[in-house]
């Protein structure tokens, strides 16, 4: 009985639960458990920023340590969302910095950030010590200059992705002497270069720093000194991996490495000069994750060193690694359960490596724990999908892009139905889904029938018709978001799902065929949803009623229609009258 | 599908066909969470013959066929900028991403390829990278061994005269070159 234990018991027990869900499940136990939890919950995840307001968030949960919101859709990251959309931090920060002056943590992803709101963490929270900014972009290196001067506990600094505009490397000479207190340092994305004696002294006065990601601008040649004072980092990024090959600085490079016997994780490597590779291989066998994905290096030696690393769980190359380096990596490394396969030249007509779907089907053949898989390529077959979905019941995330738009089966030239239909059949815990080639209405059927615990699905050129997203939309049940560019669906599937969408995330439709009548009509019927129009040839009423949007964003909010709309963004209304913003 | 057919009419307003509906059907009134089996529209699940024809991509897809400048339909492949800048760089494409440079384009021709290529220089610090890019630009006009060792590559000066790149120190290298040239050893 919930009322006979003291409320101090209850917030000792309740502070056990880590996983929003959970917590939430308690706070629909009764009104006094809702009040113990409320006042005890530490960490808050917002995953669409429109969907609820910072005065909402802070009313209920009033001592909050940390924060993580997310703000533009996915496919902002290939240029589909148009600039000035939105996802604005500053009113967040604003309010943050009234009510929670004890704030440690800030984790943002596809969110404008300006210098001002860095500003502004900077001097609100006296105890912040993480900073993480992924794909973010609207921010200078000035605003870097402040957190650094500011932030005195400050352990976690990352800007994984974001878009800086870099007006020096002066930032990083703003952390105070005294300031030692620094775990994890991600700055791989910045242009221009840091004063390297800085960078020595920092590194060298924090004794905790695990994670040292350099940018591009550090030398080859500067990074024994850094190895050298950090020896007991666990993770480590380069700079550009080349300069004209030195016996001396590769020596060097050597010993550094082998000092470093925490080692875990390593990233970077801008044009690597493959003689400077075997540098690393003393840290190989302890190696779990390796993104080569921007080394532009060929199979041979690709092979020569991951075939060192037993260990790894995690690979990120580009598809120079072909065919037969991924038949190597399948026999190296048994435990990988992460494969990345980035394109290197994705705008020529021809391939220019011989990395097709046979690599694939290696390493899901010989990687037993292999779980998630992105993977682009040239030319599929629904024989290899069906043999990956048979080797690896266990995959919980695929995402195949096969260049070419519409690319059928290349033996039979027939859809790809069948083998993504495989994909879904076979993976049964499968969350996440990313489409391409040829696909019917038939693949959505597939999907509709067995993805039952999808949370996430990609679409691009493919179906026939409404009756694909009706698959969709009414047979998977988990599922969360919606995205969806250049397929012909229009307003029969959506209008007859609309309940559907109030239990989603949010649905992003492109280059679709759903009418603006349509649009309207789902505003009006359905409140606790957003419906953004958007369009960038002008105001849709300006057009018949039956002439289709260019991109429709809907989700779902208890916030109402937002106030920070750009001019080509309108949100359709309960009342039927278009909102401008 | 058992849903029953219930598409209104193409010149009636969507508030009008809604109302139609409302009379053939039992959906209750939109009232939030409680209703999971509102629908707007009822549908047969049929596809309509002279509506959902199979579409095609549209003319802006036409182009995909290439040249290898960049593809016309916007955001695909689905690769984010960071690894779009990157591939440009290496490919010594038209880069408007590099902050704080001024391109240094030069003109390379490859012996036994009809067509030259241009390249940025301003992309490089080193005449490894060089190379291994130049030889990635050309592989797909000829077959070029992994080593690149069949061909030498020259540089044209301001002088005039005909210099072997990494004879002189990449900066020197930088300050004086007017146009590559990449010949087979045996010729």
């Amino acid at each position: 009985m919930a009322y006979s234990f003291p409320e101090e018991v209850l917030e000792y027990v309740f502070a056990f639960l880590s996983s929003d869900k959970d917590r939430n499940a308690v706070s629909l136990v009764c009104k006094s458990w809702y009040e113990i939890e409320r006042w005890c919950r530490r960490r808050v995840f917002i995953g669409n920023c429109y969907a609820v307001s910072p005065q909402i968030v802070i009313r209920r949960f009033p001592e909050v340590r940390a924060v993580k919101i997310k703000g533009k859709p996915h496919f902002a990251d290939f240029n589909l969302v148009p600039e000035r959309w939105g996802a604005y931090v500053y009113p967040w920060i604003s309010a943050m910095a009234r009510s929670y002056p004890w704030l440690e943590e800030i984790k943002l992803k596809r969110m404008v950030v300006t210098d001002e709101s860095l500003e502004l963490i900077s001097k609100s929270f006296k105890n912040f010590k993480v900073l993480m900014l992924s794909s973010c972009e609207g921010f200078t290196t000035d605003g870097l200059s402040s957190i650094a001067a500011n932030c005195r506990n400050l352990r976690e600094l990352d800007l994984r992705e974001s878009d800086v505009e870099d007006l020096s490397g002066h930032w990083l000479s703003h952390f105070p002497d005294n300031f030692t207190s620094l775990v994890s340092l991600n700055m791989s994305c910045l242009g221009s270069e840091v004063s390297f004696s800085a960078l020595e002294r920092l590194v060298s006065r924090c004794p905790n720093l695990k994670t040292l990601r350099l940018n591009r601008a550090v030398p080859v040649e500067k990074l024994a000194s850094l190895l050298r004072r950090a020896p007991q980092l666990v993770e480590f990024g380069t700079g550009a991996y080349s300069t004209e090959i030195r016996t001396d600085i590769f020596s060097n490079l050597v010993g550094a490495f082998s000092g470093c016997k925490h080692l875990k994780s390593l990233s970077g490597f801008w044009d690597v000069v493959p003689a400077y590779l075997p540098a690393m291989y003393c840290v190989c066998s302890r190696i779990t994750s390796l993104n080569l994905s921007y080394a532009t290096v060929q199979s041979p030696d690709l092979v020569e060193l991951i075939s060192q690393c037993p260990n790894l769980k995690c690979l990120w190359v580009l598809d120079y690694i072909e065919d037969a380096g991924l038949k190597a990596l399948s026999s190296y490394c048994k435990d990988l359960q992460e494969l990345r396969v980035f394109p290197s030249d994705p705008y020529s007509a021809e391939p220019n490596v011989s990395l097709t779907e046979q690599g694939l089907v290696t390493v899901s053949a010989g990687c037993p724990k292999l779980q998630s898989v992105l993977y682009f390529c040239r030319q599929m077959s629904n024989a290899a999908l069906v043999a990956i979905a048979r080797n690896r019941p266990n995959l919980i995330r695929f995402r195949l892009c096969i260049i070419e738009p519409q690319a059928p089966d290349y033996l039979t030239l027939e859809p790809l139905d069948t083998g993504f239909g495989a994909i879904v059949e076979h993976c049964k815990e499968l969350r996440r889904l990313s489409l391409s080639g040829l696909l019917t209405d038939r693949v959505f059927e597939y999907i509709g029938t067995h993805a039952k615990k999808l949370e996430m699905l990609s679409i691009a050129f493919a179906g026939d018709s409404d009756l694909g997203l009706h698959y969709v939309l009414s047979g998977c049940e988990s599922l969360r978001k919606l995205e969806i560019r250049d397929c012909p669906f229009g307003d029969k599937a959506l209008l007859a799902n609309a309940a559907k969408l109030e239990t989603m995330r949010s649905l992003w439709m492109s280059s679709c065929s759903v009418s603006y009548g349509a649009c309207k009509l789902l505003g009006q019927k359905m409140p606790n949803l957003n419906v953004e129009v958007i369009d960038e040839r002008g105001p849709p009423d300006s057009r018949p009623k039956t002439c289709p949007v260019e991109k429709l964003y809907v989700y779902r909010t208890v916030a109402g229609p937002r106030a920070d709309k750009p001019d080509f963004v309108w949100t359709m209304d309960e009342d039927g009258a278009l909102r401008l913003s | 599908m058992e849903l029953e057919l219930g598409l209104a009419l193409p010149n009636q307003t969507p508030m009008k066909a809604v109302s139609k509906l409302k009379q053939k059907c039992k959906f209750a009134e939109a009232d939030g969470i409680e209703n999971k089996k509102l629908c707007l529209l009822l549908w047969s699940g049929q596809p309509n013959g002279e509506e959902d024809d199979r579409r095609r991509l549209t003319s802006s897809t036409d182009n995909k066929k290439c040249n290898d400048e960049e593809n016309k339909i916007v955001g695909w492949p689905p690769i984010n900028s960071l690894r779009k800048e990157m591939l440009h760089q290496y490919h010594g494409g038209n880069n408007n991403g590099i902050r704080n440079r001024q391109s240094l384009y030069v003109k390379v021709k490859m012996e036994g390829v009809a067509i030259g290529r241009k390249i940025d220089l301003t992309l490089f610090n080193s005449y490894q990278p060089l190379k291994r890019t130049l030889f990635n630009m050309f592989s797909k006009y000829l077959k070029i061994d992994r080593n690149c060792s069949e061909y030498t590559i020259f540089y044209q000066d301001k002088e005039g005269n005909w210099l072997l790149a990494g004879d002189v120190p990449w900066e020197t290298f930088m300050e004086s070159v007017q146009r590559m040239e990449m010949l087979r050893n045996d010729s």
